[in-house]
Formats: structure tokens, sequence, C-alpha cells
């Protein structure tokens, strides 16, 4: 790790940028990238599961850093695709340095704000504005990782054109990525925790059942007649040992005087 | 395809890149294993990166080339007989060139980062560019200084208040101020070279002797300032060379 990328990296963004456009020193730049992602993602990911605490911390710096670089790893080739098509045949080590550098300067903007986090968390943010306090975080990260991008993207016909092409599929498959990698922020009242959520959907089917309950639209629940139901046994465990499956109502306990 | 085939066939073609990235690699095998084992689980983004750095331009690599080399002024310089400043320019630029691998990958380097050699070297090379120009020009007879001082004295011995003599005058006033601008050049580059040589070498003994770079930051200074002092003068001369045209 070069302390002198790592500089330029915070320092210089759009010096990064046209080394890795003009195809210069991107192996010290992407080494560096890649440390500052491990770092920084890292470091977010275990103030994010801070507020669960226990063994989230550790999943969720786990998580957030591989979620990124899987996604940066899934997007390369795209962007590659998406630049040539758009004007720029750049070789593939320019586009991955230059993702990387995007990703690790967006990393290090994490690093910074963690620790603001963990005092919001420490203070007892509640559940919602503890996720809204991280989406923000990562909205100021993401600001700084387009920084880098554009400057990349010299000036020339198709800059915006490409940017928005390269934001595009970096949210479709970022947000898949972290979605199949849930869950970050966990309530702390839950005593299970899965390292990674059962299959529910995907990213889209997410986005579009929140946008309609943001619009107060909701589906009809399904009303089953009783009549048509066929009769079917309730199931007895070996013994005749009723299962109980956490929804059967239960007994309030009586207080002993 | 489960999970688990998934990920045995990512692992599969991780330990691919990683024996070719350790069979590529030069230099000291430690560097070839760590660059291996890192290919290992990031095959997708680090391995076109490993693979193909012997291609790309990178310090360690090839060493770092003035961008006067690469510049349209440069086979004009080539062209040109040696001359103070075409050796006060490869002065410059071999200075640059030193300077900027002994202190590459060190902390040493935000001293003279790659891409202020750049600009220094591109500066440089426009200026003696610029200077091969005027001398090019003021070896024409048009522009003879020695000519039109004479001519000057002639026509002040016959004609003292003709129009003739005040535009020999003026054509006088601007050779001076042509052969004025030719010198300038020529000495500002004799200065810089001389400076950035003095960095180069306190860079080179920072770097070997361990030792602070107390004083290189005074020179660096001084180096941006003569190379702001270049850059205004060209400047100046556009902006005249743009009036006279419109004119």
């Amino acid at each position: 790790m070069s302390a002198a990328v790592l500089s330029r990296l915070l320092r210089d963004p759009g010096e990064i940028a046209a080394s890795c456009r003009e195809d210069r020193d991107v192996r010290a730049i992407a080494v560096t990238s890649l440390l500052s992602i491990l770092a920084g993602a890292a470091a977010f990911g275990g103030v994010i599961g801070s507020f669960r605490g226990g063994p989230q911390i550790v999943y969720a710096a786990l998580k957030v850093p591989l979620a990124l670089l899987a996604t940066l790893a899934v997007c390369a080739p795209a962007f590659h695709a998406l630049c040539a098509g758009l004007g720029r045949a750049w070789p593939m080590r320019s586009i991955i340095a230059l993702s990387l550098a995007s990703a690790g300067r967006s990393a290090l903007v994490l690093l910074a704000l963690s620790p603001a986090l963990w005092l919001l968390y420490d203070r007892g943010l509640g559940y919602h504005s503890a996720a809204l306090a991280a989406s923000f975080a990562y909205a100021i990260a993401g600001l700084a990782a387009l920084g880098v991008l554009v400057r990349g993207l010299d000036r020339g016909p198709g800059r915006v054109l490409t940017a928005l092409s390269f934001m595009l599929v970096f949210f479709a498959v970022g947000g898949q990525t972290s979605w199949i990698l849930r869950p970050y922020l966990v309530r702390p009242r839950t005593e299970h925790i899965p390292f990674v959520r059962a299959r529910e959907g995907g990213f889209a089917d997410a986005l579009y059942m929140s946008s309609r309950s943001a619009r107060d639209v909701y589906d009809e629940p399904e009303r089953l007649d009783p009549r048509t139901l066929p009769d079917v046994p309730t199931f007895q465990a070996p013994g005749g040992w009723q299962v109980d499956d956490g929804t059967a109502p239960r007994a309030l306990p009586v207080r002993q005087p | 395809m489960s999970l688990r085939d998934l990920a045995l066939l990512y692992l599969l073609a991780g330990v691919a890149c990683a024996v070719a990235i350790f069979r590529s690699t030069p230099g000291p095998r430690a560097r070839a294993l760590g660059s291996a084992a890192l290919a290992l689980p990031l095959w997708p983004l680090w391995a076109p990166i490993a693979l193909t750095s012997s291609r790309s331009g990178k310090p360690n690599a090839a060493p770092w080339t003035p961008s006067a080399s690469a510049s349209g002024s440069a086979p004009r310089t080539k062209r040109a007989a040696r001359s103070p400043i075409t050796d006060a320019a490869a002065r410059i630029e071999a200075a640059l060139r030193e300077g900027v691998d002994a202190c590459a990958g060190s902390s040493l380097e935000s001293l003279l980062p790659r891409d202020a050699a750049e600009r220094i070297s591109a500066e440089v090379s426009r200026a003696a560019a610029r200077h091969q120009e005027l001398s090019e020009l003021l070896g024409r007879d048009g522009f003879d200084l020695a000519v039109a001082e004479r001519k000057v004295e002639e026509l002040e011995r016959s004609a003292p208040s003709g129009r003739a003599l005040s535009t020999a005058r003026l054509h006088l006033e601007n050779v001076r101020r042509l052969v004025a601008l030719r010198e300038h050049d020529a000495r500002a580059l004799e200065e810089l070279a001389d400076l950035v040589q003095a960095l180069r070498t306190q860079l080179v003994l920072a770097r070997f002797a361990g030792s602070s770079v107390e004083g290189a930051g005074g020179i660096v200074s001084e180096v941006w300032a003569r190379v702001e002092g270049l850059g205004a003068a060209l400047d100046a001369e556009q902006h005249a060379d743009a009036f006279l045209q419109s004119a």
C-alpha cells in the first residue's frame, strides 16, 4: 500500500483519475484502492453491525466490503463494454483501476464517517433513524466516488451518458448484491441473527413493493373460502405432542404472591 | 447450479489466475507470491491488472519519460543543432526523470509527483521550442539586429525627421524585444536547469541518507516560480503575436 497513492486518492482525485485514464501507475492505484475498500467498508460495516452488537458486528464488517467488491467484479466487464461502446476504448486495466479508485475513495469517506455514525448509534438512535443516517453516509461516499469517476471520463462526447450508464449498472448490480447479503442493520431485540437471510424475491421486487407501499397501495390478501379448503388433519408430532410453532396463543404468566 | 458449485468454479478460476500471475510476475518471488495470493479471492479485479501491468506505463516497469519527448516540439528540438538551450532542456528533463524515479513510491513523492514533473517538462519543452523559433526568426535577413541598427543610423544621418526613420525605429525596437525575449527564455531555462538539478540531488540524498528533505521545499517553490515565469513569458509572447497578427 502506497501512502503517496493514498494521499493522491484523498487530495487529488483528478490526478488519480487521469493516471487511470492514461494507464499510469495503475498497479499501485489498484492495490491501494483495494486495501482502502477492505479497511473502510469493513469499519463502516462494523459500525452498522454495532447497532445490534454481538456477532452482527463481524457479519456486517465482512459483508459490506464483500458486497462492494462483488459488485465491482460483476460491473467491471460491463463498464469496459460501455466505455468502448460510448467512444472510450480504454484497456480493461484502466477501467478497473478507475472503478477501484472511485470505490476506494468512497470507502475512505465511509471510514471517515464511521466514528460519527458510531456516536449517533451510541446516543440511542432509533432503528429508522439509524438506517437513514447510514444511507446518508453512503450517499456522501457515493458522491466522492462519482467525483473520481466523472473526472476519469475526460471531456469528450458521451461523457455524461457514460457516467449515467455506469451509475445505472452499478446501482442495479450493487442493489441486488446487497440484497442477497442482507441483513446489515438489525434491531437490538432480534434474538437470532442469520449471516444471510433466506431468499425473498429480489432487489427489483423489493423496490417495486416499497414504491407501492409508499403510495399506500397494498395488495388485498387472498380470501380463502373455508368450504373449499381440503379436509387435512393438523400435524401431530410422533407421540401425540402438539408442535409449538410459536403461533398458538399462550396463557399469560401469573405473578406469584 | 448451487451456490457451492459456483463458489468452487470461482475458486478454480482464482487458482488458475494465481498460477498465471505467479509465473508472469517479474522481480522478487515474494512480490509474485503476494500478487498471486491477492488474485485468489479477487481475480476478476486483480488479474487484468496484474497480468497486463508490464504493458502499462507504471514507474517501476519503465522509467518516466518526459512529456517533451512525446510532444510535437521534440522533433524540432532533435532537428535543431545542439545549443546551450537544447542542452539546458535536456539537463532539466534528465534531472526530472532522475528526481521522479528517486522519490517514486516513497514519502518524498509528494515533493516531486509525476504529474508535476510532466507539467514542468511540458513548460520547458514549450519554452525551448519557442526559443528555437525565435532563433530561426532572428537569423533571417529582415530580423537582423545589426542591420536594423545600421539602417536607423543611416536614416538619422540622412533624413532625421522622415517617416522612414520612425518606421525603421519601430522595426528596430521590435527586433530588440524579440532578442530580449529570446535571451530571457535562454536565461530562464539555464537557471531552471540548475535548480532542477539541485532538487534532484537533494531528493536523491534524502532518499539514500534517510535524512529529512529540509531545503527541498524551498527549491521546489523556486522551481515552480521559475516555471510560472516561463509560462507567463510565453503567454505574453503569444498575446503579442496574436495582437500583431490582428493588427
